[in-house]
């Protein structure tokens, strides 16, 4: 579907809805039609092990009545469709209207119209399936070479999102989004142990809002040796010792120490017990909001729906908000929360940062961590850290995550560590693990490195509500010191 | 959801558009609604219609793969026209061929089953949880909570000649009740052939309740070694980690499964036995699988002694087996997976597993468990909604939450009673299985939390 011809019929299409949804007593509502154009290429052990390609094109309507939601979607654009979705939406609402203490009342907005459209160099749909396949092979074969490395695998994906959004104020919005990720992974068995390095990180890779460059700048294939010869030299590695160290994080890890830790815990709606019944609440209780202490001076956490390159960069959010930057950590104080239109007007803010978003058109939109990183410190390059971290363990690579419902006990585990002697990475050492409690934890943090080691990290599966919905996110970061550390 | 007749006539337009010698059509066609609870009330509803076709073609030894969610004819020759220029530039793979028949019963619930829980209404759920939310708000607890229903049908089609039509469906309430400071309490009720009726719903609520007042303002527990009295949430759980770590062919074939080379041996108590088992009437999976073949009941565990893993075609050529009908999606990265696993009951009551446990701690569910090392599938997590320490057989507090860190291979091997009552859960990222609870003589509590 093209963007002109789907903005024309969808507007019809959407004032329709929306007119029955205001008829049968809707105070709001707004209709989003979605299309995702997916590719997914995958080899293991020299072999095809992905290809999915296609595309997903759906409608949904979100219902207020009576301070109730009501949200219904389906993979249908007809005229037909939008006003059964839109009855159903307001049936299901009203029912529930009569048990809701605190109605539902959205902060205000003015009506929003425009586009947006994410800045990319090269679309990687235009490059062939063939050239992809290659690059992916060829990091496969770099990648083997050694009886111990039991799997090896590489893997690249992308995705285009449109999105039309019209809602009942007079809202009209058309959004194009693309992203594009990449990586490797590769395991060696041997030794009693199984060791997995991945590059440029877990997860498929590292994720951005960017095309196809961002593959070829990651360079797997020149990478792909070093990362297997760490994963042998792993299986025979001293294990991480345990007891209180101080610890350098690199930039991945810390990506997700700041979405478990600093992320998940200020959404407002999890905080106000809207998440209880799956992934637990918060200790970032209202009376905290402006003095507490969430970290050191120097940590400052700021989220950010305008970065550049940040998977969860938007003109606007599934309420229509428009795209903000604002702290949630300044200076160690605790400053904001994530809030969209509804959880705004429960914490008295005049308005939304605009952190709702859905997963696609099937689910209702849910406040989501936005892009939102640690800003950079004074602590120089990361060698500069190293220089003077004499005894400090650096751990690198996502493994394991693991926090508390309350989101302050937490434990993770990195693919690798190394002990830093003489101002360098010295022992290798495996299954590194550290625990702590939020606060205490950033509160520890008393070395950031410089804008020069500022990079972003994608976070391309978080998971939240019921039914689960995934959402993509970036955490941009650089190496940061936290003193005397447990390690398991 | 789509019937047999109109799934086989999707399939063979697609046949006969398609220029390749051989052509995979999947149709996925699901419908249900659901309601999320929060403050004693709905904050969340939504009713979902989804549809999905998967195509694949063989053209010249090379595979090509499509999707789309849209069953018109000008959208499936989109899709199949995708799938075929993708075969024409993908390196070649080495799939078995597609399959040619139609063997076994295709399994699954009825039709009608089907259509009851797509249509199991957000005002019929609201009046089956109306005396719930009431109560709630009467006795000042905070309830939430997720109740969905929901029907789906499933084809596997090939040119070859091979047709496979199913339906599956599900209904599940949990509900998480809060009675501050630090009182937190789960039910949870899960079917997979029919709805839940109000009983059910009913129980769900008793018992979050009760775990919630029970649980209020619990004590601070040294972080240690303790037996442990683990109710069928958290064993779920854990079953579900073995079988992600290892009881699939990919992790068994490259080494990095708990029975890897192990087949035959002791690896866990031999009071413990798993099985995958589609066929259960709890369950009532699917026949059939993503390559057309039948879905086999598989020992995995037999008495404590590692008997097989799952298997599809191209994991099982790779191993010089046959397959066990677990493909998902070819091609597979991640391999064949069991996902209607059964822990076998045992002998113990309900009602004696406290005296069982003697002195230990009783715990109700865990949270955000995962997976550290998968050797020897060591595990991290923390203990949620009911947490309580037991002396002399009997419940004498409510602890504040711990973490664990420990190997379930070396935890499932200390096992000092298994509940004889199997209960279908569901675990925290998804899969049903059908577990007793479990005291165990040893689990690795390594920090604490102060809630």
């Amino acid at each position: 579907m093209s963007e002109k011809r789907g903005s024309s019929q969808y507007e019809a299409l959407a004032m329709e809805g929306l007119e029955q949804a205001k008829a049968m007593g809707a105070s709001y509502a707004d209709l989003r039609v979605v299309e995702e154009e997916t590719r997914c290429l995958g080899v293991r052990m020299g072999r095809v092990s992905q290809l999915s390609q296609g595309a997903t094109l759906g409608m949904a309507v979100r219902v207020l009545v009576e301070g109730a939601w009501g949200h219904a979607a389906a993979p249908d654009l007809s005229q037909e469709t939008a006003l059964s979705l839109a009855e159903r939406a307001c049936r299901a609402a009203r029912a529930g209207a009569g048990y809701r203490k605190t109605p539902a009342i959205l902060a205000p907005l003015a009506p929003q119209v425009g586009e947006f459209r994410s800045p990319y160099e090269e679309d990687p749909f235009e490059v062939s399936i063939e050239e992809q396949f290659a690059l992916l092979m060829e990091t496969d074969r770099l990648l083997g070479g050694d009886p111990k490395i039991r799997s090896r695998s590489a893997s690249m994906d992308f995705l285009r999102e449109r999105n039309w959004f019209y809602s009942s104020e007079g809202s009209k919005l058309f959004q194009e989004t693309l992203r594009s990720g990449a990586g490797f992974s590769v395991t060696a068995v041997g030794n009693g142990e199984v060791q997995t390095r991945s590059y440029p990180a877990n997860f498929g890779g590292n994720f951005v809002q960017r095309g196809y460059e961002h593959v070829r700048a990651l360079d797997l294939p020149g990478h792909a040796e070093e990362y297997r010869d760490q994963a042998l030299a792993l299986l025979t590695a001293d294990p991480c010792p345990s007891g209180t160290f101080d610890l350098i994080l690199g930039g991945g890890q810390l990506a997700l120490q700041i979405h478990e830790s600093v992320g998940h815990p200020n959404e407002f709606d999890r905080v106000l017990g809207f998440e209880a019944d799956l992934a637990g609440r918060s200790f970032v209780t209202p009376e905290k909001r402006g003095n507490f202490r969430y970290g050191s001076d120097i940590v400052n956490l700021v989220a950010d729906s305008g970065l550049e390159g940040g998977l969860a960069t938007l003109g606007w959010d599934d309420d229509g908000v428009p795209a903000q930057r604002w702290h949630v950590v300044e200076a160690g104080i605790h400053r904001n929360y994530l809030t969209n239109r509804e959880f705004a007007t429960r914490l008295g803010d005049p308005q939304s940062f605009g952190a709702n978003r859905a997963w696609g058109w099937r689910y209702p939109p849910q406040i989501r961590i936005p892009n939102l990183s640690l800003m950079p410190g004074e602590a120089g390059r990361l060698d500069d850290l190293f220089a003077e971290s004499e005894g400090a363990i650096f751990f690198d690579t996502v493994k394991t995550w693991s926090i508390d419902q309350m989101r302050l006990n937490f434990q993770f585990t990195c693919e690798i560590a190394w002990e830093i002697k003489g101002g360098r990475r010295a022992r290798l050492l495996r299954n590194p693990t550290y625990q702590g409690m939020t606060p205490q934890f950033w509160g520890s943090c008393d070395a950031i490195c410089g804008e020069e080691e500022w990079r972003l990290w994608g976070v391309p599966n978080c998971g939240k509500g019921q039914p689960m919905q995934l959402a993509e996110m970036t955490h941009a970061c650089s190496p940061a010191r936290f003193r005397r550390t447990t390690l398991l | 959801m789509i019937s047999r007749e109109r799934a086989r006539e999707i399939s063979d337009f697609v046949f006969a558009a398609s220029p390749a010698a051989e052509t995979e059509v999947i149709l996925s066609s699901e419908r249900g609604n659901s309601i999320r609870l929060a403050e004693c009330a709905p904050s969340e509803q939504n009713a979902l219609e989804e549809a999905q076709v998967w195509i694949r073609v063989v053209r010249d030894g090379k595979q090509g793969r499509s999707t789309g969610t849209s069953f018109s004819e000008t959208a499936l020759k989109r899709c199949l026209d995708q799938a075929w220029e993708a075969a024409a530039l993908a390196p070649p793979v080495e799939l078995p061929p597609l399959e040619s028949e139609s063997r076994g019963e295709d399994g699954g619930i009825s039709a009608e089953q089907a259509e009851e829980l797509a249509e199991h209404g957000q005002e019929t759920k609201l009046a089956q949880l109306a005396s719930y939310l009431r109560k709630g708000m009467e006795e000042g607890l905070q309830l939430t909570g997720f109740y969905e229903t929901r029907g789906a049908s499933t084809t596997y089609a090939t040119s070859a000649g091979c047709f496979r039509h199913g339906f599956t469906g599900k209904a599940s309430f949990s509900s998480t009740a809060i009675l501050d400071p630090g009182g937190a309490g789960v039910g949870s009720g899960l079917a997979q052939t029919s709805t839940l009726g109000d009983a059910q719903v009913h129980e769900v609520g008793r018992v979050a309740i009760s775990k919630a007042k029970a649980s209020r303002d619990p004590k601070p527990l040294d972080p240690g070694e303790y037996p442990v009295l683990l109710e069928p949430r958290a064993v779920g759980d854990l079953l579900m980690f073995l079988a992600w770590a290892g009881l699939g062919a990919r992790p068994f074939l490259d080494g990095s499964s708990f029975l890897s080379d192990k087949i035959g041996e002791k690896v866990l108590s031999e009071t413990l036995s798993i099985v995958d088992d589609v066929w259960d009437p709890r369950l009532r999976g699917l026949g059939f699988d993503y390559e057309g073949q039948p879905t086999q009941r598989v020992t995995l565990v037999e008495e404590g002694v590692a008997r097989a893993v799952v298997f599809d075609r191209p994991t099982a050529r790779e191993a010089g087996r046959e397959t066990t009908g677990h493909a998902g999606l070819q091609p597979s990265p991640s391999g064949p997976f069991p996902s209607s696993l059964i822990l076998s009951p045992g002998e113990t009551e309900s009602a004696e597993l406290l005296g069982v446990l003697d002195k230990g701690i009783l715990v109700t569910q865990l949270h955000y468990t995962n997976l550290m090392d998968p050797s020897n599938v060591t595990v991290t997590g923390l203990t949620r909604n009911g947490t309580f320490l037991v002396e002399g057989g009997e419940i004498v507090s409510p602890v504040q939450n711990l973490r664990f860190t420990m190997s379930l291979v070396e935890a499932f091997s200390q096992v000092r009673a298994v509940g004889r009552e199997g209960r279908l859960v569901e675990a925290f990222f998804g899969g049903a299985t059908i577990v007793p609870p479990l005291v165990l003589d040893a689990f690795h509590f390594t920090s604490a939390t102060e809630f």
